[in-house]
């Protein structure tokens, strides 16, 4: 059933995609370009990680040309709107605020995310997340502005102060020079992290913070950001999304660059 | 578009907060800076020619370098070097993202400043000093009586300038976490996304901030200037 529905949505996806969706076949993607595995940029402009392999993906489906733009985190969402790029693959996580802003696709994949605190602190061994919140209190965590987690915690830890970063590369040297009592991230950064030998005095909290422990800061996932009111290229990169989540193309990056599964099933 | 009335409610707080910030940290800039680049400049006018080389070098290092590259060495970039992390003095100071927002602000005024001092040092008309030089003047008394002043009265419409730019250099101190209104503005952009609104309010606070400056300079001026004119 599955299946056909999708041999029906990529056949659909065919018949359109005569049709120029961007001007001249170009996809212009905007991304992060500095966060390890997601999208990590070099100094010729060339993007890798697993946004990238959705990105190409995604072209690929759609017989266009990805373009990508790279900039800070936080400027993604205003820069679409003036016109910069024509869509979000950055990891970005659909919540209803950013709703109010701009459009999305389906919910492709989410990431589970941790609290890393030095090895000695009390929270190191937390077993729930009302523990980790209540410990929190007074203390520094560090977040990167712009990201789902650092409303979170705004929302989740009131009394913690929050240091906010521009990007991922500041926000764990500063948890590396003891500045922040604890940082919030998500999982592949933390692996990334722990491979570096500044991390000998952190660890990990045990306990996954899912989109379920506050869809309001943590919405539902990530999806690919456009702009408001472009139903057209919503529709395609919906069933071309869908597809690829379906035929494993997402779950096979995935497993590539996090050796964890990531995929959230299609809900068309 | 509307103008978005509850996101400046909840604006104007948090930008007020920041606002004291920058004051604080352009408060530093000044306060320190004036007198430190003053001294620099007469180093640099000294006739030592080791200690003026020194100066000199050390304004063109200053003046050389972006001051967003200076904040990343301070703060980044210190944090990895061990004897600052293991002597409790000194971390104690690059720990704090204020405090390295400061040294980098003194830093770079003081090397503008000795630039402008050092202008206006040279450009005093030869004979003024040696009017002071026949009636004796000791050189200290060369310098606070009659160098000092005029080069101060020259350098002021200049250096009011370099004032309310380290105004607005300080925002620079939101790449290292400090919140200054640049910082609060950010954070709220990510937030609400209202960024007009968040940034023409920012701007405000800016203006008001360098006009009450620039104002405070005018004043000063004309004071200077009392007995020049006829």
């Amino acid at each position: 059933m599955k299946h056909t529905l999708c041999t029906f949505l990529t056949a659909g996806l065919i018949s359109v995609a005569g049709m120029a969706l961007a001007d001249n076949g170009i996809l212009r993607i905007g991304t992060e370009g500095d966060a390890p595995n997601f999208s990590m940029a070099d100094a010729a402009g060339n993007v890798t990680g697993f946004d990238a392999d959705v990105a190409n993906a995604l072209c690929a489906k759609l017989e266009m040309t990805c373009q990508f733009v790279v900039q800070s985190f936080s400027t993604l969402v205003p820069s679409m709107d003036t016109d910069r790029f024509d869509v979000i693959i950055s990891g970005l996580g659909i919540t209803d605020e950013r709703r109010e802003k701009i459009d999305y696709t389906i919910p492709y994949a989410s990431t589970p995310q941790y609290f890393v605190v030095a090895k000695d602190s009390p929270l190191a061994s937390a077993k729930d997340l009302d523990t980790i919140l209540a410990g929190l209190k007074g203390k520094t965590v560090g977040v990167v502005n712009g990201t789902t987690y650092a409303r979170f915690v705004a929302k989740m830890a009131p009394e913690a102060t929050l240091n906010t970063y521009e990007a991922t590369t500041q926000q764990l040297a500063d948890l590396a020079a003891g500045r922040v009592d604890a940082a919030l991230s998500d999982s592949p950064t933390w692996a990334d992290f722990f491979k570096t030998p500044e991390s000998a005095g952190y660890t990990k909290i045990d306990l996954r913070i899912l989109p379920t422990a506050d869809h309001e800061t943590l919405g539902y996932g990530m999806g690919v950001g456009l702009k408001k009111g472009n139903a057209a290229l919503q529709a395609k990169l919906d069933s071309a999304m869908c597809a690829l989540i379906t035929d494993g193309t997402i779950a096979a990056s995935s497993m590539k660059w996090f050796g964890e599964d990531y995929t959230l099933p299609c809900a068309k | 578009m509307t103008l978005d009335l509850e996101l400046i409610a909840m604006a104007l707080p948090l930008l007020a907060t920041g606002a004291l910030v920058t004051i604080k940290l352009a408060a530093v800039g000044v306060g320190v800076g004036l007198p430190l680049g003053l001294g620099l400049a007469l180093l640099r006018l000294a006739p030592n020619r080791l200690l003026a080389g020194l100066g000199d070098g050390y304004a063109g290092l200053f003046r050389g370098t972006p001051m967003l590259v200076q904040l990343f060495i301070l703060y980044y970039g210190l944090a990895e070097v061990p004897v600052i992390r293991q002597t409790p003095a000194l971390w104690w100071f690059f720990r704090d993202a204020l405090f390295c927002a400061g040294l980098a602000v003194v830093l770079n005024t003081t090397a503008y400043t000795s630039e402008i001092f050092r202008t206006a040092l040279r450009a005093i008309p030869q004979g003024q000093i040696e009017a002071a030089l026949a009636v004796g003047m000791r050189p200290w008394t060369l310098l606070t009586r009659i160098r000092l002043p005029l080069a101060f009265r020259n350098a002021l419409p200049v250096y009011a300038s370099e004032a309310i730019t380290v105004v607005k250099e300080t925002s620079l101190a939101s790449t290292i976490t400090v919140l200054e209104i640049t910082g609060q503005a950010k954070r709220l952009m990510s937030q609400t996304f209202g960024i007009l609104e968040i940034f023409a309010l920012a701007s405000l606070f800016y203006l008001v901030i360098n006009l009450a400056c620039l104002g405070a300079f005018a004043v000063l001026e004309r004071r200077q200037a009392r007995g020049m004119r006829p």
